[in-house]
């Protein structure tokens, strides 16, 4: 087991997590016991943040007691190795706008005591910009298949985000065009991020998720 | 990345790399846009070569995190930075700057005797400096202690007084904020019609195939039933309730097939299918049941449904008819998102893969119909003027639905009437 990123751990090809509620799983994932500390297997066929890593992400902004407000936090996939990564001190604030998908997330939440639901829509971030208390957070994560992503993104990088902090975006070119390819897609949404961030690294996270790309920036 | 992507993304990433790593190798963008070669293995090794994370993952402060911080310029971001993360070890430099207070006797309360240490050791320089100025940021500064010690706690220190609790507070006002939303997104009344919709067509499939299951086994006992019955349901009641060929009669035949009695007692005389044991025979039989009573469910659900929308949506159902216009209502979402849909919309509604077809490639013929070709209406105007009943459909839906949600007539009548009248044009 070899710490790849803090937290992120990789065995034989496969990632890890350290499980912050030992002995649940979360998603049907695999347990593993190693020096009697239990580790649950990250899939990136299911999470696209894994995905990113297994591609190649060179740099995970995430750390113990990180500030994560996760977009689209959909049944907790994701948000539940996020929330092994930043552990008890960390918060993560998972906003999602369909209640089918939220009534997971909350239990999930009251089991978890790093995770925060908001069921709200993240295209008015307005909506839900007192829950923050107007604090600034350290990471912005976005997987959300909307026509306007990039959009999305910028309105909440505004509010919650402060110059120099890191924000990752998932892609998806469906979901915005279904006559462009992928390719030029992703060139325009790119720009649009652009009038807010630096842009660090782009990356495919082919063969996990068709048409997708994650997006590594740095708030302007 | 790790696996050869088509051409398409490589291009891309590497642009994306160019553009933003060549530009900016003085400022920030160091560590992370060294300009990637594209395969895995070189990212890795890019890894290792810095020190901090993977030699020593332990240090989790936060300082030690960013391998490129060095050379980032503009990081204004460390003052933000340490409101979160790096506070223990701004902390002592607090408890130093106090003792000066403590000549000036205000907030000796907080100096422990660790902390007068250092003060013997350092107030005359400081004196020296500010005397005078002190007394005016005193008080400021000791307010900008006191909130900024007070934020930290909520990482670093495991005490679990204030700022623990205000997480918790937070964390449990918005898991019962979300509950109730939840909650309420479930209390619309249509919610239980468009399941129950949603349901009826799974109900079908199911049926058809425990049914052509239960008939493939009976007709290794009775293989010429199948072509003389040609109903499913009739066919497995009858197996269900006679069972064995042996014991038809024209009787018990009759209930289920008024007309064929004659025929299929005929045939079951001279059958060439093989005797059947009765363990066998009971097995085939309970099959049978069980897919009877998925039919007997579909029924109830109808009724269900017939009832839920006559209340829900009274016009809209009396036009489309309760079954269709459950789906169309599920397709929607609820009846507030129905009523303001133009009837182009709804014209469409189920019809969204070939609609996407012809959006992608404009030499596909776009759909004239979803859902609303099984009206009866639709079905029964000839083929090349269906698109044109589905249209005057889809119009009298939209306004029915609007006038269920904003109104509260009953214009059933007129719509259908309507309805009729175009029907009669298209016949």
């Amino acid at each position: 087991m070899k710490e790849i990123f803090s937290g992120i751990f990789e065995n034989e090809g496969k990632l890890f997590t350290k499980n912050l509620v030992p002995g649940k799983k979360v998603y049907g994932e695999r347990l593993v016991l190693v020096n009697k500390k239990e580790f649950r297997e990250w899939v990136p066929w299911r999470s696209k943040l894994g995905a990113a890593i297994k591609n190649g992400l060179k740099h995970v902004p995430l750390q113990n007691g990180s500030k994560v407000l996760y977009l689209g936090s959909s049944e907790g996939t994701t948000p539940s190795h996020v929330s092994d990564i930043i552990g008890k001190n960390g918060l993560l604030l998972g906003v999602d706008i369909s209640e089918r998908v939220m009534r997971k997330f909350i239990q999930l939440c009251e089991q978890r005591k790093n995770l925060v639901p908001i069921l709200a829509d993240a295209n008015q971030p307005e909506q839900y910009a007192e829950h923050l208390e107007g604090q600034a957070v350290d990471l912005l994560f976005q997987d959300i298949s909307q026509k306007n992503q990039a959009e999305i993104f910028n309105k909440n990088a505004k509010l919650f985000l402060k110059s120099g902090k890191p924000g990752l975006i998932a892609l998806k070119a469906k979901s915005i065009s279904q006559k462009e390819s992928p390719e030029q897609v992703f060139r325009k949404e790119i720009k649009v991020l652009e009038n807010e961030f630096k842009i660090l690294q782009v990356l495919s996270l082919g063969p996990f998720e068709k048409d997708h790309a994650m997006v590594f920036g740095e708030k302007k | 990345m790790r696996r050869k992507t088509g051409g398409k993304f490589g291009s891309i990433r590497k642009s994306a790399s160019q553009k933003y790593g060549k530009g900016k190798k003085k400022d920030t963008a160091r560590g992370f846009s060294k300009p990637s070669s594209g395969s895995k293995r070189s990212s890795r090794s890019d890894r290792s070569e810095r020190p901090d994370r993977s030699t020593r993952p332990g240090r989790s402060t936060g300082r030690s995190k960013r391998p490129d911080r060095s050379g980032r310029s503009k990081r204004s971001g460390r003052s933000t930075k340490s409101k979160y993360s790096v506070r223990p070890r701004d902390k002592p430099l607090v408890v130093s700057k106090r003792p000066e207070g403590h000549v000036f006797k205000k907030p000796e309360m907080r100096t422990s005797k660790k902390s007068e240490k250092p003060a013997r050791q350092k107030p005359e320089s400081h004196k020296a400096k500010k005397t005078e100025s002190y007394k005016v940021d005193k008080a400021e500064s000791y307010a900008l202690q006191k909130t900024e010690s007070y934020e930290p706690k909520k990482r670093e220190s495991y005490e679990p007084k204030g700022p623990e609790n205000r997480v918790d507070e937070l964390r449990k006002k918005l898991i019962g904020k979300a509950r109730s939303q939840v909650r309420a997104k479930y209390e619309g009344r249509e919610a239980h019609a468009i399941r129950a919709a949603a349901l009826i067509g799974e109900l079908d499939s199911c049926f058809n195939l425990l049914a052509e299951h239960c008939i493939e086994w009976y007709s290794m006992h009775f293989p010429e039933l199948e072509r003389i019955a040609r109903d499913n349901e009739k066919m497995l009641k009858l197996i269900y309730f006679v069972g064995n060929r042996e014991k038809f009669t024209n009787e018990n035949v009759t209930e289920q097939f008024p007309e064929k009695a004659e025929k299929i007692v005929n045939a079951a005389a001279k059958s060439m299918g093989s005797d059947i044991q009765e363990p066998a025979l009971k097995e085939i039989q309970l099959l049978a049941l069980n897919s009877l009573q998925l039919k007997e469910e579909r029924a109830f659900l109808i009724t269900f449904i017939e009832s839920e929308m006559l209340e829900v949506a009274k016009n809209f159902s009396a036009v489309a008819g309760p079954l269709l216009a459950a789906k169309l209502l599920g397709e929607a979402g609820s009846m507030k998102r129905l009523a303001v849909l133009p009837s182009s919309t709804i014209q469409l509604f189920g019809a969204e893969k070939a609609l996407f077809r012809h959006l992608k490639n404009r030499q596909v013929k776009p759909p004239k119909h979803g859902f609303i070709f099984m009206h009866p209406l639709v079905q029964k105007t000839p083929r090349k003027n269906k698109g044109k009943m589905a249209r005057a459909l889809a119009g009298k839906l939209a306004i029915a639905a609007r006038e269920d949600f904003f109104g509260e007539k009953d214009i059933s009548e007129g719509l259908l009437k309507g309805l009729e009248q175009r029907f009669e044009e298209l016949k």
